[in-house]
This record gives structure tokens, C-alpha cells and sequence, in this order.
């Protein structure tokens, strides 16, 4: 479970995130929405720990999170993996070695047949099994999407962020994208962050959504109760999709 | 100055939260492969052009009859050592290899995948930074003594086949009045100009923000601030050391 309480961050004279608290739960897929430039992917950065927020507590299981030393940082760092909104592949490495990559710098101990074995499994648990020899260069949006979903769970993550995993996908990539986040997070039981504007993940992933809206949660809970809830901003979000707007009808 | 301090604070980020000796290791030998074989081409293309050059203009302004033409080696040598084989390889490799540094490290920046390793745990900077200053620690000094070597090759070849002197008289001007200590300092500057090229260049690269404009940006400051800083430190060390 993550919780944070009143986060505050300002870049310049602009405060991003206005005293920004929640809970996001395990076993679940936790989605942030809202629209663009709300703060959500800067709310998912100070949670992983690449912004420091100015204000505010971020607890891992309980363990502090912001504000502690490296090594506790770090620590806690290991038990996160991260989608990124790009995949964030390291370009130089095949795909393989992407995913091998955190087991090499953090379980120098393990045997090289493990990390072989441990990747593998990750590889065919998202379906890239015979793509493991090609470079990020020749593989598609989908498919770095994929090999970086694998490099998050590799080091076998308690938690998983992802930074708008559907971005720049078709409708039918994105929905397998969608199942195997879903899929994954009840699989391994761990608490998973995604940040999204698309409706459709909405409705399929998401078990407990936070709206934020102008650098403020404005509105948290499960999605059976998004569709009634009477928080202007929200109800404009929602009825902005075609889709929401064909449900209510 | 702000940007000097947060130049300072990212040179003490390498030295902090450091993965194993090993994880390094690895990376210094890649990179000093890619840097080494990458610039060898231009480097002795460079140094053997401009030794000949040197050995040629100065025989052309030399009409006294009272000055032995073995002078002419003896300059060539010491200009190519104090001055022309690490000056001219730093601001070659300001060029090639500062500006490899700063475009990928930016690329990273943009790609998140500096992120990346951040949110696994790793040291970034140092990950990514320390191996390529290490690499350039050894191979410059290498560059440059071969740089050394090739301008004074080509100031012999260029000497003789311009009949402007004997290759026994440009040899022994070579070896007259010959101060070891040349050598030293040519690999000092070597050293320093490696330790600044890499560092700068790293610098921009890693602060880069934006998209694929501020990527060729960072190119280019990072070879502008390089070759600046390499003039700058050219000339303390001259006044440091010699003067």
C-alpha cells in the first residue's frame, strides 16, 4: 500500500501539486486521471522518487519514503518498477538485456542461469519471447511497451508505476497493454499506479481512481461510483468521452 | 556561478552511492574502445598535417645563414610536445568526442532513460558519467602521445621531401637540447584537458531538457564551453609549470 499526505510541489512560481493526499491499495490497479497538465505525471515522479516534493509524506508499506537518506531511498527504490510513457529502453542493449539489466547492477549474487531463467519468464509472461535478440530500434510502440512492463517486474516489484502506458498505441494494443497490467497486479498481488487520461483503461483497469484536477485530488474512490459522483470537474472529464455519454444514455 | 555549482555538485554525485568496482569496470573498457578507436583517425590525420605544416613554415622564415637548419626539427618537437599534440587533440576531441558525450547523455535525458535508472535504484550520474571520464583519463594521454609522435613524423617527412633539410639534420635536431620533462607536461595537459572535455560535456548533456533541438543545443555548448575551458587551462598550466 502507498499512502501520501499533503504534497506540495512548485516548479518556478507555478505549484504543480496543491496539498495532494490518497491511498493507493495493493492487489489493485490504482489509476490517476485527469486531463492534461493536471500534475498527474508530476504526482507519479514525486512518487518514485525522481522529484523531491517541497511538502508532504510519501510512505511505502509504511516505510518513509521522501526526505530519508539514500540508502533508505534506495532500498525502497528496489522494490518499484516503472513503465515508462516512451518504454524508456536503454537503446544500445537488445531487448534481453534490457530486461536482465536490473539484475545485473542489483542481484550481482544471482547466477547468470537465473537471470537467464528469471527473464525468460518475464519475456513470455508479456508475450516477447522470440523478440528477446532484437534492439529497441526495431521493435514497435507496443512492444517497448511490453519489454518495459517486463523490466518492472523482472526485480519481482511490490509496487509498479505506469506513466501513461497507452500513449501513442491503437485501441487494440492498448487493450492488451490494459490486461496484462491488470493481469499482473492481481498475479503478484502488488500495488500498482497507472496514469492516464484514456476513458477506455478507465473502465477496463481501474479499481480505485483518483481525478486530480488543477494539481488537486479532487475526487477518490471505485470506479463503480465514478459515474455518480457530483464533482463538476469530473462529471466534465467523463462526459467528454463518447463512450460514458453512450453508457448514460 | 549558478551553473558552475551545480557543475560542482554533480562531479560529487559520482563519487557517492556508487555501484560495485565491477559493474564499472566493464563500461571504462567499452568506453575507452569507443573513444580510442573512434578518434585515431582524426587524430593522426590532425597531428601528421600539422607537424608537416610547422616544419614547413618554419624552414620558410628561416634565411639566416647563422641558424643551422637542424633548428627546424628542434622546433617542430617542441612546439608539437608543448603545445600543438595536446592542444590540438583536446579541441579535435572537444569536437568528436564532447559532443558524442553530450548528444547521448541528452538522448537519455529525453528518452527518460536516465529516469529509468534513477527509479531502479542506481546512481545515474555516476553510473553513466564516471566511466566515461575514467575512459578518457586513459585514453588521452595515449591520443596525445600518438599525436606526438605523428607530428613530429610528419614534420620529418614534410622537412625532407621539400628538401628544405636533411633527415639526418632534422633528426638530430629532434634530439638536441632535448628536455624530458616536455613529455611529462605534454601528458599533464593531456590529463587535465581529458578530465575537462569529459566533464563538461557530460554536464550538458545530463542537465538536457526538452526534445531533439535542446539535444543538438547541448552538442554544441558542450564543445563551445570544452574548447574554452581547454584554452583557459592551457594557459595556467603553461604559467603554472613553466613560467
Amino acid at each position: 500500500m502507498i499512502e501520501f499526505s499533503h504534497l506540495n510541489k512548485t516548479f518556478g512560481d507555478k505549484q504543480v501539486l496543491k496539498d495532494v493526499s490518497g491511498v493507493f491499495e495493493r492487489g489493485k490497479t490504482n489509476l490517476i486521471i485527469g486531463t492534461s497538465g493536471t500534475g498527474k505525471s508530476v504526482l507519479l515522479k514525486c512518487l518514485v522518487g525522481i522529484f523531491e516534493p517541497d511538502t508532504g509524506e510519501i510512505l511505502y508499506d509504511q516505510r518513509k519514503f521522501n526526505g530519508e537518506s539514500n540508502d533508505r531511498k534506495q532500498e525502497i527504490r528496489r522494490d518499484i518498477g516503472m513503465l515508462f510513457q516512451g518504454g524508456a529502453l536503454f537503446d544500445s542493449k537488445t531487448v534481453e538485456e534490457n530486461v536482465m539489466f536490473p539484475l545485473t547492477i542489483l542481484a550481482p549474487t544471482m547466477s547468470k542461469s537465473e537471470r537467464l531463467d528469471r527473464v525468460d519468464y518475464c519475456l513470455k509472461r508479456v508475450g516477447l519471447e522470440k523478440a528477446k535478440k532484437l534492439m529497441p530500434s526495431e521493435i514497435s510502440g507496443g512492444m517497448a511497451k511490453r519489454v518495459g512492463i517486463a523490466r518492472a517486474i523482472v526485480m519481482q516489484s511490490k509496487y509498479l508505476f505506469c506513466d501513461e502506458p497507452n500513449s501513442g498505441l491503437d485501441p487494440l494494443t492498448s487493450h492488451v497493454i490494459d490486461e496484462l497490467i491488470k493481469d499482473i497486479t492481481h498475479e503478484y498481488n502488488i500495488t500498482t499506479v497507472v496514469v492516464t487520461h484514456d476513458m477506455n483503461s478507465v473502465l477496463e483497469i481501474g479499481e480505485n481512481i483518483m481525478y486530480m484536477f488543477e494539481g488537486e485530488n479532487v475526487w477518490q474512490g471505485a470506479k463503480e461510483n465514478i459515474l455518480q459522483t457530483t464533482v463538476k470537474p469530473l462529471q466534465d472529464f467523463l462526459f467528454a468521452n463518447k463512450l460514458i455519454r453512450d453508457m448514460e444514455r | 556561478m549558478k551553473e558552475l555549482g551545480k557543475y560542482l555538485l554533480l562531479m560529487g554525485k559520482l563519487l557517492v552511492n556508487r555501484e560495485k568496482f565491477s559493474t564499472y569496470a566493464r563500461l571504462i573498457i567499452d568506453e575507452a574502445i569507443v573513444i580510442g578507436t573512434d578518434s585515431l583517425l582524426i587524430v593522426g590525420i590532425v597531428s601528421t598535417f600539422i607537424g608537416a605544416v610547422t616544419a614547413v613554415q618554419t624552414a620558410h622564415n628561416l634565411y639566416s645563414p647563422i641558424i643551422p637548419l637542424e633548428t627546424i626539427g628542434s622546433i617542430v618537437r617542441d612546439m608539437t610536445l608543448l603545445e600543438l599534440a595536446p592542444t590540438f587533440t583536446g579541441v579535435v576531441l572537444a569536437g568528436k568526442i564532447g559532443s558524442n558525450i553530450a548528444g547521448h547523455l541528452g538522448s537519455m535525458r529525453i528518452t527518460e532513460q536516465i529516469d529509468a535508472l534513477e527509479v531502479m535504484g542506481i546512481n545515474s550520474a555516476s553510473y553513466l558519467i564516471l566511466p566515461k571520464i575514467v575512459a578518457s583519463l586513459i585514453v588521452f594521454p595515449m591520443l596525445v602521445t600518438l599525436s606526438a609522435f605523428l607530428g613530429i613524423f610528419g614534420g620529418f617527412v614534410a622537412g625532407v621531401l621539400t628538401h628544405s633539410l636533411t633527415a639526418e639534420q632534422y633528426i638530430s635536431g629532434i634530439r638536441d637540447n632535448f628536455h624530458g620533462f616536455d613529455i611529462f607536461f605534454a601528458l599533464i595537459k593531456a590529463f587535465v584537458f581529458a578530465f575537462l572535455i569529459s566533464s563538461i560535456s557530460a554536464f550538458r548533456g545530463y542537465y538536457t531538457r526538452g526534445g531533439a533541438l535542446e539535444i543538438g543545443k547541448a552538442s554544441t555548448m558542450a564543445v563551445t564551453h570544452s574548447c574554452i575551458a581547454i584554452l583557459i587551462a592551457d594557459y595556467l598550466l603553461a604559467q603554472l609549470i613553466l613560467g
